[in-house]
């Protein structure tokens, strides 16, 4: 048996939804303009986009650009992030790039990608790219830069090089924070076009 | 120097007599400075020279800051010298390998891995078969008290139990010393005995050197063959104390040994007087 507050934290996420739905219709209804549709009607309108050949191609084509990007994204952040949080140059090296990257909405480097790369889906894996790598090399930095150096020492009394060091305890002592960056990455992959 | 009378016509062994070991370490006139950005640099260890036989238990002990754990961390090759050279077996120690075992106040076991795999992670580094290692870990896990805790993972333990599991895991990879930097620090009073005496039980079996870093003087004479009295910075050997007592050692019989009082009464002392030099000018 569910106690009453387990229940509700269960409950939760479902109660938000509605209440955001419910908030939305009665915006609706009170705006009453031909632009603003109901929660009701955008609902009822799902099936239908699902239905349709063309929606789902184009569903299809953004998950998998998603996919791409995240995962090249990952790939490449993780162990630069590691690096960089494990070696004092390669951070002053890498790090003032990034600072001038991170703060600039990736969207508004679309123009200029465009020109380069035209529309295609390379243009648009690369900006969902360059979003999802740096929340993820931050992440990265940061997690590899905690992690303990008594735990690299241990590790390298049994007899572990530097670059076991570094797959063997900096990555899975890092991992909890480089999931961090990568749901924030995925939040972005999303977001992006 | 001599603190106590001689015990050589005990019939219980003497430190003294036992076998005269040859030089396991050697710190051949160390200096250690630390350069700090803005500050003026910090001289924590100055000109230190000292010899730890095989087999020998030894222990550093000095106030915080005397620079100790960094003595000790050279030695384990963590640390590079400013100045000077430490040897091992006669050979300079260039980096850290696994015949010098770290045991650290912090423990440094890795989170992700049971209690198990901390302990198996030395052995199969060094190549020993998967169910080999696994067994000499479960038996070494026995040794330390901690039979049936195998998979736990060490944030379920208790700080006394993740030191145990520290130990075993640096036993595990057979290091000719182990190197203890205040490995009971963060203990509370009970469990730190309980600790004290397990050590000593264990490191009756097989002697193996050890170097062990201490703020605690009678830690410091419970444990050791020898007590290397430290000065605050820069850090100095003050004087290297025997610790004549017969072994193997019992704390009740311990603590009503007027031999025993004496060496705590006399490196108290010691220390004392290093810090009044410290307050002169």
């Amino acid at each position: 048996m569910m106690s009453g507050r387990a229940l509700l934290g269960r409950l939760a996420p479902w109660l938000a939804c509605l209440g955001l739905l419910g908030v939305w219709q009665v915006a609706a209804l009170i705006l009453n303009t031909e632009s603003f549709p109901t929660a009701w009607e955008a609902v009822r309108a799902i099936p239908s986009i699902l239905g349709d050949k063309e929606s789902l191609i184009n569903i299809l084509a953004s998950l998998r650009r998603m996919a791409v990007g995240f995962g090249i994204g990952v790939l490449v952040s993780i162990p630069l992030g590691l690096m960089m949080g494990r070696s004092r140059g390669v951070a002053s090296f890498f790090n003032p790039l990034l600072m001038v990257i991170y703060p600039v909405p990736k969207a508004a480097l679309m123009p200029i990608i465009m020109l380069w790369l035209g529309v295609g889906d390379v243009a648009k894996t690369l900006v969902i790219f360059l979003g999802v790598s740096l929340p993820v090399i931050y992440h990265s930095f940061q997690g590899a830069k905690a992690v303990e150096e008594k735990m690299l020492w241990s590790g390298a009394a049994m007899g572990l090089s530097a670059a076991q060091r570094m797959i063997r305890i900096v990555l899975p002592a890092a991992l909890p924070e480089i999931l961090t960056g990568c749901r924030t990455g995925l939040v972005l992959a999303l977001r992006s076009p | 120097m001599k603190l106590v009378p001689s015990r050589s016509n005990l019939e219980t062994e003497p430190a003294a007599a036992r076998q005269p070991a040859a030089a396991m370490i050697e710190v051949d006139h160390v200096s250690q400075v630390f350069r700090t950005s803005g500050r003026q640099d910090h001289l924590a260890l100055s000109d230190i020279s000292l010899t730890i036989e095989d087999g020998a238990f030894v222990s550093i002990l000095g106030p915080s800051g005397c620079g100790k754990s960094t003595l000790l961390y050279i030695v384990g090759g963590f640390v590079s010298p400013t100045e000077g050279v430490a040897r091992m077996k006669g050979r300079a120690i260039t980096g850290p390998g696994p015949d010098r075992g770290p045991v650290f106040q912090e423990f440094a076991l890795f989170p992700w891995k049971s209690v198990l795999g901390n302990v198996m992670y030395g052995p199969r580094q060094q190549g020993v078969k998967s169910a080999e290692a696994e067994a000499q870990s479960r038996a070494l896990l026995e040794m330390v008290g901690l039979k049936g805790f195998e998979h736990f993972y060490p944030k379920e333990l208790s700080g006394g139990m993740k030191q145990r599991v520290a130990l075993a895991r640096t036993l595990a990879y057979h290091p000719a010393v182990l190197l203890m930097d205040e490995p009971f620090g963060a203990l509370d009073a009970h469990t730190r005995t309980r600790l004290q005496n397990d050590l000593l039980n264990i490191w009756e079996r097989d002697r193996k050197t050890v170097l062990f870093v201490t703020h605690s003087v009678d830690e410091a004479v419970y444990l050791s063959d020898k007590v290397v009295v430290m000065t605050r910075s820069p850090g100095r050997i003050k004087e290297v104390v025997d610790i004549d007592l017969p072994r193997p050692r019992r704390r009740s019989e311990l603590l009503l040994d007027p031999h025993y009082q004496k060496y705590i009464v006399d490196i108290e002392r010691m220390i004392d007087d290093t810090s009044e030099n410290e307050l002169r000018p």
